[in-house]
């Protein structure tokens, strides 16, 4: 499928591509100078008055149209909304693997389909836990806008005919690390609460959140050739003989993944 | 080697076919297409966009030609999608503004340097001014928002710096109008300059105006609508250089014309094989109409078409950077300004009118002048000044702190 390279295939967006072009266009900014004093911080000051301008204030999460506790049914109904999303960005993966097929190391389809099914488990268990607070699921709250708008790129990378599915992966990492930044943020939340239930519910999500992430870690290592490292803390900054950190590449795990590595609860 | 429009025989329009997934083809690629590829796909979806806009206005008031205009322009509704949709999904509007300017300044750029009448050819230097000046304030938009280079789509042809500021580009609306050719005068070259130019700046405006509030960042926001105004002030400007005694099948006669010539410009200098094949059959689609109409305005007008449009066309628009002729343009004539339909060449002599609107608008301050404060274009993005005003965390070990 992929063409062989040539010079169509040329990356054609730096300057070492046509030196001479680019240093004429250093010779222009040195003849035709800026026509304004001043620098990039002018944006900033606009960006400050309209913040404090707003009619309305901070799009924050104001109270749900069927009651409940606003903070919790907010960051609800933003995982709600982000597990929707990552279903149809398991679908789009689904495509990319039928579309280029996997490589040594990487995702079968069946490891796709199950996680593509786990989020959308999360999103049912999501809307039953938003009811029984006698929130809305179908409410869009503040937050979920927020995450959807954040994370919209991802999606765009996973649906372009053009990427790869080694490309797709490095998308939905991001995506996988958000969800597990949020389900553990989400566990806080009901654990404040007092919600028990809920509480297990997230323990469970959390845990399979970060199984996505191990895996899509390993596919992307096997990717690159690189070995996949085990465990938290195995590879550790290197000190330089100075005293230094010359290179850093241990992974962050969460308070969470830490306690299930070392046993803890 | 020049194009005899009526020896070619194009496709006949009940020939010109499409399917959705025809429609929807894969697109130019945003790293390694040249950059003129992308200019051409901009510019030829704004000669599109305006032959749907003509054949619409043309409709309304000529009940007897509402049939066949309804049909070539169900065809150039087709056209037009095939051609826009050839723009990747990876490059943002804001990516795509960069495109639209470098049409304007590159596209505007070869009409002047060619343009027999020098009213016209005035005309096109002071507009290009402008649109240059939009390319260096998006350019330290996209540096100072997105953290962007916007080299990256330029690839060097066009020079990113001021060019007539942007906040003193706002005129009273009587000061954008110019006089117009004469149509029983004027070289058909004229003619499809202007028709060229009013597509591509009405496109333009049209962009500006759909995109601008997708934008989050409240001087990009401000800037879209300060443009937007400028580019509709172009358009105001180049329509008004259209002879208005032309009569409607005349001026449908010369849009099919210049839709013929705009492809063929993009047929001979097109450098990637796929988007070629797509101009000649679009060339095709485009002699078909050119006759289809032709034949029309024989029977409704009695007169012939070889009275009004030339055997052959003029030389291609050229697609190359014309760095040279801008930068003498902007040396000579930054300054200039117009009154009424005439130019002159120093504010002082602007009208009272175009004073008072002016400082009206710019009252709460330009966001041109605000985005690009003190904006020196540089490889990589100003992010370089930055990070060696940071220092080197290799040799100091603070991460920049």
């Amino acid at each position: 499928m992929k063409q062989p390279e040539t010079a169509r295939d040329q990356n054609l967006t730096g300057q070492a591509v046509a030196p001479n072009r680019a240093a004429r266009m250093v010779e222009a900014t040195e003849e035709f100078p800026p026509d304004a004093e001043s620098s990039a911080l002018d944006i900033a000051a606009v960006r400050v008055q309209y913040a404090q301008e707003l009619p309305d204030g901070p799009a924050t999460a104001g109270p749900p149209a069927l009651g409940g506790t606003a903070p919790l049914l907010d960051k609800l109904g933003e995982r709600l909304a982000f597990e929707r999303a990552g279903t149809r960005l398991y679908e789009a993966l689904l495509s990319k693997y039928d579309a280029y097929g996997s490589f040594e190391g990487g995702p079968s389809r069946e490891d796709l389909v199950e996680m593509l099914g786990e989020e959308a488990a999360h999103f049912g268990l999501l809307r039953e836990a938003i009811e029984s607070l006698g929130g809305d699921p179908t409410e869009l709250t503040p937050s979920a806008n927020v995450q959807l708008t954040a994370s919209h790129g991802v999606g765009q990378v996973l649906v372009d005919p053009a990427t790869t599915l080694v490309q797709c992966l490095e998308a939905i990492t991001m995506a996988e690390l958000a969800d597990n930044e949020c389900w553990e943020s989400l566990l806080g939340l009901a654990e404040m609460a007092g919600n028990s239930g809920l509480v297990s519910d997230c323990e469970r999500a959390l845990a399979t959140e970060e199984e996505h992430l191990e895996k899509v870690r390993m596919w992307l290592a096997a990717a690159q050739g690189r070995p996949e490292v085990e465990g938290e803390g195995d590879v550790e900054e290197e000190e330089a003989t100075d005293g230094t950190a010359t290179r850093g590449r241990s992974r962050k795990r969460s308070p969470r993944q830490r306690k299930a590595a070392t046993g803890e609860r | 080697m020049a194009l005899t429009w009526f020896k070619e025989k194009g496709v006949p329009l009940d020939k010109q076919v499409f399917t959705w997934k025809d429609l929807v083809q894969a697109p130019y690629r945003k790293l390694c297409d040249d950059a003129f590829t992308r200019v051409r796909v901009i510019l030829m979806n704004g000669i599109e966009s305006e032959a749907l806009r003509f054949s619409h206005a043309c409709a309304r008031m000529n009940g007897p030609l509402q049939e066949p205009l309804a049909r070539v322009r169900r065809v150039e509704q087709h056209q037009q999608t095939l051609v826009n949709w050839l723009n990747p999904p990876d490059q943002t509007p804001l990516e795509t503004t960069i495109g639209f300017e470098q049409v304007a300044i590159e596209v505007t750029a070869s009409l002047a340097e060619v343009e027999p009448d020098p009213y016209l050819a005035q005309t096109y230097r002071f507009g290009l001014l402008e649109d240059f000046d939009h390319l260096y304030r998006y350019s330290a938009l996209m540096d100072r928002v997105d953290g962007k280079d916007a080299n990256a789509l330029i690839q060097g042809y066009t020079d990113i710096v001021p060019g007539r500021p942007t906040s003193r580009e706002h005129r009273y609306p009587l000061d954008d109008l110019r006089r117009p050719y004469d149509r029983t005068r004027a070289e058909p070259l004229s003619k499809l300059n202007a028709m060229t130019l009013v597509a591509g700046e009405h496109q333009t405006h049209d962009y500006y105006m759909n995109v601008g509030p997708s934008f989050s960042d409240p001087v990009a926001r401000q800037l879209y609508a300060e443009i937007a105004s400028i580019e509709e002030q172009h358009v105001t400007q180049y329509e008004s250089l259209v002879d208005p005694n032309e009569t409607w099948l005349e001026k449908w006669l010369l849009h099919e014309l210049n839709e013929v010539y705009n492809y063929w410009s993009c047929v001979e200098s097109e450098s990637n094989p796929r988007i070629k094949s797509l101009w000649e059959r679009f060339l095709d689609y485009e002699l078909g109409h050119l006759r289809f109409v032709a034949e029309l305005f024989q029977s409704q007008e009695g007169r012939d078409v070889h009275e009004l449009i030339p055997a052959s066309l003029p030389e291609p628009i050229q697609y190359r950077s014309h760095r040279d002729f801008v930068r003498q343009v902007l040396r000579d004539e930054v300054m200039f300004s117009s009154v009424g339909t005439e130019y002159v060449t120093s504010p002082d002599q602007e009208s009272d009118e175009t004073r008072a609107y002016r400082a009206q608008m710019n009252a709460d301050g330009s966001p041109t002048d605000t985005v690009a404060a003190g904006y020196v274009w540089m490889p990589g993005s100003e992010v370089v000044a930055m990070a060696s005003a940071a220092g080197n965390p290799r040799k100091n070990g603070r991460d920049g702190r």
